[in-house]
């Protein structure tokens, strides 16, 4: 059926009459209350929020054209919206909003515009674009992607035009690496292992103990479907263990035991606990044994397999194992008792299982050096270690979110994935069960004959940026301004993206901002990378616009999400498509313009949401009950769930690789290059390479700290949607959300009280001063300064009277932090630095 | 109309603070100050007016590094079933309804602070911008057209539940039981139970456990701050303040009959 708007109107209308004996729902569906909302007065428009990145499934009310109410979309198993997304009223009606086109008056940075007229703005960046192209430069235009409001169309149109240069904001989140950390031990398929975020989730309502590392899944909170399900784990009994230099609200005030470490020293704690696994053999054998190559016979010297087997389409990988039952080194397929442990002389060379291996690197680091180095003491590792064993299957250690703090983060989020496979938890309920997803594919065309990316070019050729993610990464933007390489980049365009704000090493992006012969960009509320613009277009928020269907849901079942128009755009703004076509009308030819856009001119979003549909991937047991109906009626279409079950993985060896072959590979490759240094943090064993910070100095002098920040349930990344949000600061202020806290003691020795302003500065880049309101806690690791993220203003004092509601000061590490890589994956250290403080003058 | 007795229950352990219930119910009041005096979205939304969050959030930290207790206690109206600000109100602008909602008439209501003095749980807030005194409805007009509280429909993590009053205990008792076992230490539901002469039962209730009362702001013996010298002064005086009010207002006879007690507040004539 194409799906006509009269269709859609009959379909809509059919819904209440049919949604009582609709029976397709596969899961639990909670009794869904009728309110008087539901009838009569309030017209109801299903929509995603777009307060964070999360699309959380919402409905919004509205009378007489204007906003009244916004709830969570009734009809999911975990219905979810949090304080941010019920605050996008304060958002939408922002008095400080971009209401107009603008173009710059006084100098890059000091915040000076006037209005314009549309044309005008348009004119001015169609004609720059026009003429980079005239001058067979298209690709020297970089183009910055977030919180924009044309999906899929718009990046097809920066690539038809001519450049791929695409930077985007994943580097320091859930870039290379998360997505390594996983993948090396899970598998990926192909060279370079990746796993999304969303691959393997905890099973919080079944869980009996939650380890939350590296991640605080209330903070950085993505309601739907995680905040239902952490809320449900905790109303089931489930018992968590925060490890974490900030003890947090809100994963529990009472029942939760505060394991507090120091800045980057996650890695010596997971060490020393999987220590404590193995000497107790708190580990699941027969999980070992079934499920994972702890039996692989590996060379104890060059930590390569023996013998691997590569698969192929007709045969699985199989490899060399030690057969207790012929006492004979044999291939796993013939093996009828695979050793897991022990020594072993194969054709004269030192074999040890994969295991042993293991259990071997552990024992090279005694419990009170890891106790030492993570600052959680001895005694803490140990009943953690003897609680998960109490508890397994039904217990995991979170892998993290926002990955990509420290140098030795992949090993972090590498250890916790063997950790998890030691513990037997992957596919067992109560333990980290797999995700699933429903495909949704683009109607665009895409150009493949483009200059190769400034990305891609850094990936094939400079050393450190081998296993980058080309396609989520936008500091290599500053490098490549700065030298020309690998041509010169001459036109940035933010669409909805700050990357001033929101990478580590700011302060560089603002610089090479600055060296741009223009910089578009397109938002709805000021934030600091605008500062450097020369023209703004005023963009709608996610409440004035529609947009395509969307299924990128970090749920244990695929999800499909509607996404419709609530009210109509407020002042001159306008939404993301219109923008972007008209900006297309301007640089491509007619005949360009009609042959790739004329559908969709014709048919707006509905033309992509038919494509969608059209093109729907689905598995078997889902395509078996979706319902196109059903996804209009109810907003949201939710799937079947993964089955609990261990999975075998496209792993080297075809198994959950305890013992990381890609890592093997790379620490062997690495050190062949004579990368000692980078070999360090691509370790198939447990080893514990240093912090950046750590090579910088060996103890913090007593005006230092490292900066750690962490979301607040009340804050989202760098946007104004929640910095500059009323209701949102009338709760914050109860938190102090914009101060930034250290240990009381700490702050006592620097005779420094709560309430005091301070100085902040990276020891390195001593000429950036930053002004933040001090706290003192109890609640702070003695190494740390913490800030909530995205909170005030810090560096970027001129943003104070656009954004009034914002605190003027406060401190984003962000602005002040080093333009450094992590080795070899190349995502952002964001908080591997030091700052020093003093009391302000 | 009759209506059930409703109740709605706080579980601090499966709360996860995102305060997505205090946001809720601040817009929720917001909408109140559009429906009823015709105050625009556009307005409403984006001022401050703190006194329209009736969940108020207060921090306290305890005990040293590491062994470190914070807590977050949201402050509200407890809906005692004897409410003391009824008792004193000297505009008669509180009643208790038969939900159990303790609501203070914002038409009546002249400022005077008294309930705010006399409240065991320091709970209503005075705004100098409006000149009156605010605190928690329990959604009395949500409530009575079938509809959860605000802050109950918010939650994304079951800590809030409003219902009929007996099935609110049910379920409330349930979970105390359930995290006594698993936590091996004494959870509560304060306010299932008298709490004591001066409260009695409460129509708003939490769970937590015994220990950490005082954290969550659930005194064992909450006091009146009965009104003293200073209140009764106050009390005297509004009641001459309204008496004067009224006259010049030329609505003696429709406060005549608002005064009854029979009248249900404003905020059900809407629904």
């Amino acid at each position: 059926m194409k799906l006509t708007r009269r269709n859609f109107m009959k379909t809509s209308v059919a819904g209440l009459a049919g949604a009582a004996v609709f029976t397709g729902s596969p899961l639990k569906t909670e009794a869904r209350e009728i309110t008087s909302a539901d009838f009569g007065v309030e017209n109801k428009t299903y929509l995603t929020c777009r307060m964070c990145a999360q699309n959380c499934p919402m409905v919004a009310y509205t009378r007489d054209g204007r906003l009244v109410r916004l709830d969570a979309n009734p009809n999911t198993p975990y219905p979810s919206i949090c304080g941010r997304g019920r605050a996008a009223t304060a958002a939408l009606y922002d008095p400080q909003r971009i209401k107009t086109p603008l173009i710059r008056t006084g100098k890059r940075g000091s915040g000076e515009f006037r209005s314009a007229s549309w044309n005008e703005a348009l004119d001015l960046i169609g004609n720059k674009m026009l003429q980079l192209r005239e001058e067979g430069e298209p690709h020297s235009v970089a183009y910055f992607p977030r919180f924009n409001s044309a999906s899929l169309l718009d990046d097809t149109i920066f690539n038809l035009y001519g450049t791929d240069n695409l930077f985007s904001y994943g580097d320091t989140c859930f870039g290379s690496t998360n997505q390594l950390g996983l993948g090396s031990v899970f598998g990926g398929g192909g060279e370079e292992p990746r796993q999304g975020n969303s691959s393997v989730m905890g099973d919080y309502e079944n869980a009996k103990l939650a380890v939350l590392i590296g991640r605080n899944p209330v903070g950085g909170l993505v309601a739907f479907p995680w905040g239902g399900m952490f809320g449900r784990g905790r109303k089931n009994g489930m018992k968590t263990v925060l490890v974490d230099p900030k003890k947090s609200l809100g994963v529990g005030e009472t029942d939760t035991e505060w394991l507090p470490v120091i800045p980057g020293g996650d890695v010596a704690f997971l060490v020393g606990l999987a220590g404590e696994l193995f000497k107790n053999k708190y580990y699941d054998e027969e999980f070992l044994k079934e499920y994972t190559n702890a039996d692989m016979l590996i060379n104890a010297e060059t930590l390569q397999p023996v013998y691997l087997q590569e698969g192929d389409d007709e045969n699985d990988p199989d490899y060399q194992v030690y057969d207790t039952a012929t006492n004979s080194a044999v291939m796993k397929s013939e093996a009828e008792s695979p050793a897991l442990y022990g020594e072993y002389n194969v054709d004269g060379v030192k074999a040890k299982t994969a295991l042993q291996m293991l259990i071997d690197s552990c024992n090279a680091f005694p419990i009170e050096k890891a106790a030492e180095k993570s600052g959680i003491s001895v005694e803490q590792i140990q009943k953690l270690a003897k609680d998960l064993n109490d508890t397994r299957p039904a217990c995991f250690l979170e892998r993290g979110y926002r990955a990509t703090r420290y140098y030795n983060s992949l090993h972090e989020k590498q250890l916790i994935s063997v950790i998890n496979g030691l513990l037997g938890v992957y596919g067992r309920k109560g333990g980290l069960i797999y995700g699933r997803y429903a495909y949704l594919y683009s109607p665009f065309d895409y150009s493949d004959s483009n200059e190769i990316s400034v990305n891609m070019w850094y990936k094939e050729n400079v050393e450190g940026f081998e296993l980058c993610d080309p396609y989520n990464m936008r500091r290599t933007f500053p490098l490549a301004v700065e030298t020309e390489e690998p041509y010169k980049l001459r036109m940035a365009f933010l669409n909805g993206q700050n990357p001033v704000g929101g990478s580590v090493g700011g302060h560089k992006m603002a610089k090479a901002l600055e060296k741009m012969e223009m910089v578009a960009a397109i938002s709805p509320f000021w934030n600091e990378s605008l500062l450097y613009a020369d023209v703004i277009l005023p963009d709608t928020t996610f409440l004035e616009r529609s947009e395509p269907l969307f299924g990128q849901y970090k749920a244990t079942f695929p999800v499909i999400t509607v996404h419709d128009q609530v009210i109509d755009p407020m002042f001159e703004t306008r939404n993301g498509y219109w923008i972007m076509l008209a900006i297309a009308k301007r640089i491509f030819s007619d005949d360009e313009y009609y042959s790739y856009f004329g559908d969709f001119e014709a048919g707006g979003v509905k033309y992509i949401v038919d494509y969608q549909l059209e093109n729907l991937e689905l598995d078997e047991a889902d395509a078996a009950i979706f319902s196109r109906r059903k996804l209009i009626e109810d907003g949201v279409w939710c799937g079947v769930p993964a089955p609990v079950k261990p999975m075998n993985k496209p792993t080297p060896s075809g198994k959950l690789e305890v013992y990381s072959l890609f890592m093997a590979k790379w620490h062997e490759e690495l050190l062949n290059q004579g990368r000692e240094n980078d070999a360090k943090y691509f370790d198939p064993l447990f080893s514990c390479p240093p912090t950046y910070y750590q090579t910088l100095k060996e103890k913090l002098d007593n005006d230092e700290f490292v900066p750690i920040t962490g979301f607040s349930p009340l804050s989202s990344f760098t946007g104004a949607q929640t910095r500059n949000n009323i209701l949102l600061r009338n709760v914050g202020a109860k938190l102090n959300y914009s101060a930034v806290f250290i240990n009381t003691d700490r702050g006592n020795a620097l005779g420094l009280k709560s309430g005091d302003l301070i100085e902040i500065f990276n020891i390195e880049e001593p000429s950036l001063v930053v002004k933040a309101e001090v706290q003192l806690s109890e609640t702070v690791e003695p190494h740390t300064l913490f800030s909530f993220y995205g909170v005030g203003n810090g560096l970027y004092r001129k943003l104070a009277d656009k954004l009034s509601v914002a605190s003027p000061i406060g401190f984003n590490p962000n602005h002040i932090g080093n333009l450094n890589f992590m080795p070899v994956e190349a995502s952002a250290p964001s908080q591997d630095f030091i700052v020093k403080i003093r009391r302000a003058k | 109309m009759s209506y059930d007795k409703m109740a709605v229950c706080y579980d601090t352990q499966s709360c996860i603070k995102c305060f997505a219930c205090v946001i809720s119910c601040s817009t929720e009041n917001r909408m109140r100050l559009q429906r009823d005096y015709n105050y625009t979205v556009e307005k409403s939304m984006v001022e401050e007016q703190p006194h329209l969050n009736y969940l108020r959030v207060e921090v306290n930290e305890k005990g040293k590094f590491p062994n470190v207790s914070q807590i977050a206690a949201f402050k509200h109206c407890q809906h005692c079933d004897n409410p003391k600000c009824m008792e004193i109100c000297p505009a008669l602008a509180i009643s208790k309804k038969e939900t159990g909602a303790v609501v203070i008439n914002q038409e009546r209501c002249v400022g005077c602070q008294a309930c705010k003095d006399v409240c065991p749980y320091d709970v209503p807030v005075f705004s100098k911008d409006t000149g009156k005194t605010y605190k928690c409805t329990m959604c009395h007009d949500r409530l009575t057209a079938g509809m959860q509280t605000a802050c109950a429909v918010a939650c994304p993590s079951v800590a809030i539940f409003s219902g009929k009053q007996e099935e609110v205990i049910s379920e409330a008792r349930k979970r105390a039981e359930h995290y006594s076992k698993v936590f091996n230490k004494e959870y509560f539901v304060y306010g299932a139970d008298k709490v004591n002469d001066t409260v009695g039962t409460l129509s708003y209730m939490t769970i937590a456990p015994v220990e950490n009362r005082d954290d969550y702001l659930l005194p064992a013996d909450p006091s009146s701050g009965v009104a003293g010298g200073r209140e009764i002064t106050k009390v005297i005086g509004t009641a001459a303040i309204i008496g004067t009010a009224a006259a010049v207002a030329g609505h003696a006879v429709y406060s005549a009959v608002k005064l009854s007690g029979k009248d249900e507040h404003k905020e059900n004539e809407n629904e």
